[in-house]
């Protein structure tokens, strides 16, 4: 889940758990106040009973006449009042409101702070009006002005629905402390949760608050105010990648400004290079990701208009732009190339790698230019998608295009290369070049179940046309991977008669650092009489070190040679003659590829070469189209 | 812990108690409404009611009974020692006590506060406050009495 929303979610839950906390003490408190008043609402009995008592006591006349004048009374009511006090009750008093509205003590049991008959008294509450207004019994809780008293039970004496006086009963603060100690321990714990999540609340927005400055200053570049890389995994996690223009940008020879204005210069221009592309995208949305030192990617929604149109306006503004540096106008160029992602091409990285490509096509044609990416490159970037090319080894979508290879002379076809090809999901016609999923696999566990799947062809052809020769095409870090190995080997064996007729044609892309090791490696498959070719001889690190140090059978010239033979035939012809000397002498074979017209076709009959291959001989294609 | 969390929480003038804060803040509101100064000064000799004041802003203590705007007599021994001084000033501080037979005993109490059954209980003598020119804020009216 996004981190985002994590954090979202576990700052909500502990909002709530703090909610749930708010609850349950509103709760407990509110069932406690129940019990209280419960616990004082039984008092009211023993009210009742006393009222009752007083008024028996004075059946003639009303309370306060039969008091006034009277102390042996007074005394004596007094004193049966005080009977009833316990530890619960702080003070039990009778008053009574005389004409001008004051009330005044009649009778006090209470055994300190005694009051005297007719003193005046003010009850600092309300609830002693209310309940002389209507007769009625009532509970008075703390009011300020009131100490020691906790709650006051007031009932009314009433004889003959006249209200003759109000019995007071006042419950000691101890006796609250008392009644609220039930359930105080729980009311104290959930006040130490609540504390705990709170505390826990504010550590926990903090640390989310510093993760999320962390963050900013992660995933945007400091200098330009650009994001950075990393922003575009948390970016591409969010959002579809379809739904998008992709532009990569790389601004022409910056290496140079810098050694030539100094870096300080160089981080101003690309600071204020980045401004120029924010004002210019203004508005629609777009991420601005540096992703090299002056190489960005910009993305934007496919809603803000046709990428060509975009592309070549932000292209032209950018090369409109002057700088001003060191009392000097300078423009900047930049080599872009920009695309419309398809719908079906969920992967990022072969979007990058196809606009890194036409990029780089653009800086070898010599920069300052914009490519816009067309619908067949677009739709064809599915084929570099690892989880397309996966799918399709794993079905089994592989076929092997056979293309001849003939003696010179006589164009009698000696032997087949062949072409692995990966068939297209939805059309089974069209054919997937090695282009798109080479690079993309190799290293990768799907480049060695695809090796198993092609040699498991070859040896199918070679078992079938028992007469054939074929050469199938290896790189020698393939030759080095030990579960590559096995596998050859182990088909090497179980088919000897077929590896006699099979040629490794040995591909490489680095130079070769242990020349006895991969000596020792060609021994092992020539010992199964399969032949060892070395392939674009004369290009790359394919050249005449090899013949030093290496034991072949086979050369197989480069193709860009063969290639300039149409610009410059003179140069190339000593070359290649050059080569064929070499080859007669070490008594191995030489073929010359990529013969696409008769002319190139003669020159190769001219200059003897043995073996040649080519569209103009042969185009790939299913072997029984040659042999039926 | 939770006391002192909470003690910090409101800080120090929570420190002492419940009924200092209500006494404290039944006198200011008194004595506000017996003299129209900002910080009138009080003279009171007892420990307990000094300790008190000097918690308020709006009261101000003095050791000066001359100076003092209002005498709170709040025992005997002070009732008989600053009655006969009190008696010789010509401009007479107001006079006020903390027990209710302070104003039944002598002419210059113009009432006194106490506490009766753990209720404050306030008493004026109306002639007395005019007397010493002082009107009462409404909510203090239904402590005055006649005599």
């Amino acid at each position: 889940m996004n981190q985002k929303y994590i954090n979202g979610f576990i700052l909500m839950m502990m909002a709530l758990l703090i909610g749930v906390t708010y609850y349950f003490r509103e709760v407990i408190v509110e069932r406690t106040e129940q019990l209280k008043n419960h616990e004082l609402y039984q008092s009211e009995e023993y009210a009742k009973k006393i009222a009752e008592y007083l008024v028996e006591k004075s059946k003639l006349k009303d309370l306060e006449k039969q008091l006034e004048n009277n102390p042996s009374a007074q005394k004596e009511l007094s004193h049966f009042l005080s009977t009833f006090l316990t530890k619960e009750y702080q003070y039990i008093f009778v008053v009574q409101k005389d004409s001008r509205g004051y009330f005044r003590f009649l009778l006090d049991g209470s055994l300190e702070d005694k009051a005297d008959f007719h003193e005046l008294f003010f009850p600092n509450s309300q609830t002693f009006e209310r309940v002389w207004r209507e007769k009625k019994v009532a509970l008075s809780s703390d009011s300020e002005g009131v100490e020691k008293v906790w709650r006051s039970l007031l009932y009314p004496i009433v004889r003959e629905g006249k209200i003759e006086g109000i019995l007071v009963l006042d419950f000691s603060k101890e006796y609250g402390r008392y009644l609220e100690s039930f359930n105080a321990p729980l009311i104290s714990f959930i006040w130490w949760v609540r504390l705990f999540l709170m505390v826990g609340l504010v550590l926990l927005s903090f640390l989310l608050y510093r993760y999320y400055i962390a963050r900013k200053q992660l995933l945007i570049d400091r200098l330009t105010t650009a994001y950075t890389k990393p922003y575009l995994e948390t970016f591409l996690n969010t959002h579809h990648l379809n739904e998008y223009h992709a532009i990569l940008l790389d601004i022409d020879d910056f290496k140079q400004l810098n050694r030539k204005y100094g870096y300080s210069t160089g981080d101003k221009l690309l600071s204020e290079f980045v401004a120029l592309l924010k004002r210019e995208l203004e508005g629609y949305h777009a991420k601005i990701i540096r992703t090299s030192g002056a190489e960005f990617l910009i993305l934007l929604p496919q809603s803000a208009g046709e990428i060509e149109v975009i592309a070549k306006k932000l292209f032209s503004r950018v090369q409109e732009k002057r700088y001003f540096i060191e009392n000097e106008t300078i423009a900047l160029t930049i080599s872009m190339s920009a695309i419309e992602v398809p719908e079906k091409s969920p992967s990022m990285q072969n979007i990058l790698r196809l606009l890194d490509e036409k990029l780089l096509e653009i800086k070898q044609k010599g920069k300052n230019n914009v490519a816009i990416l067309g619908v067949r490159d677009a739709s064809e970037v599915i084929y570099s998608n690892l989880d397309y090319i996966k799918e399709a080894l794993e079905e089994e979508r592989l076929v092997c295009l056979y293309q001849p290879i003939v003696h010179t002379k006589t164009k009698k076809i000696v032997k087949f290369e062949a072409l692995v090809r990966l068939v297209d999901k939805e059309d089974e016609n069209k054919l997937i070049s090695p282009f798109f999923f080479m690079d993309v696999i190799k290293g990768t566990t799907q480049y060695v179940k695809m090796s198993r799947l092609v040699l498991s062809k070859v040896f199918e052809t070679l078992k079938k046309y028992p007469e054939v020769n074929l050469s199938f095409n290896v790189d020698l870090t393939d030759l080095y991977n030990p579960e590559m190995m096995e596998v050859i080997l182990s088909y090497l064996k179980a088919e000897k008669e077929s590896a006699k007729r099979l040629t490794f044609e040995i591909l490489e892309d680095q130079e070769i650092q242990d020349y006895d090791r991969v000596n020792m490696i060609f021994s092992q498959l020539r010992n199964f009489g399969s032949k060892v070719a070395i392939d674009d001889f004369g290009s790359g690190f394919a050249n005449y070190h090899y013949l030093i140090f290496l034991n072949v059978d086979i050369l197989k010239i480069d193709g860009s040679i063969i290639k300039e033979l149409e610009n410059q035939p003179q140069r190339v012809k000593t070359i290649l003659r050059s080569i064929r000397e070499v080859v007669t002498s070490f008594e191995y074979e030489l073929v010359a590829e990529f013969i696409s017209s008769e002319t190139i076709y003669d020159a190769m009959v001219e200059l003897d070469i043995e073996y040649t291959q080519g569209y103009y001989l042969g185009e790939p294609n299913p072997i029984e189209s040659y042999l039926d | 812990m939770k006391k002192y969390l909470l003690s910090l929480l409101l800080g120090f003038s929570s420190l002492y108690g419940l009924e200092s804060q209500t006494t404290l803040r039944l006198y200011e509101s008194l004595f506000h409404a017996f003299v129209h100064k900002p910080t009138p000064l009080v003279y009171v000799t007892s420990g307990e009611y000094e300790k008190i004041f000097k918690q308020s802003k709006g009261l101000h203590l003095t050791e000066d009974l001359t100076q003092a705007d209002i005498v709170l007599v709040t025992d005997e021994s002070m009732f008989l020692a600053l009655l006969p001084l009190l008696k010789k000033f010509q401009k007479k501080p107001i006079v006020f006590g903390t027990q209710r037979k302070f104003l039944q005993l002598s002419p210059l109490f113009i009432g006194t506060l106490y506490w009766k059954k753990g209720r404050v209980q306030l008493r004026f003598l109306s002639e007395r406050l005019k007397r010493a020119n002082i009107v009462l804020p409404e909510k203090f009216q239904r402590y005055i009495l006649e005599k």
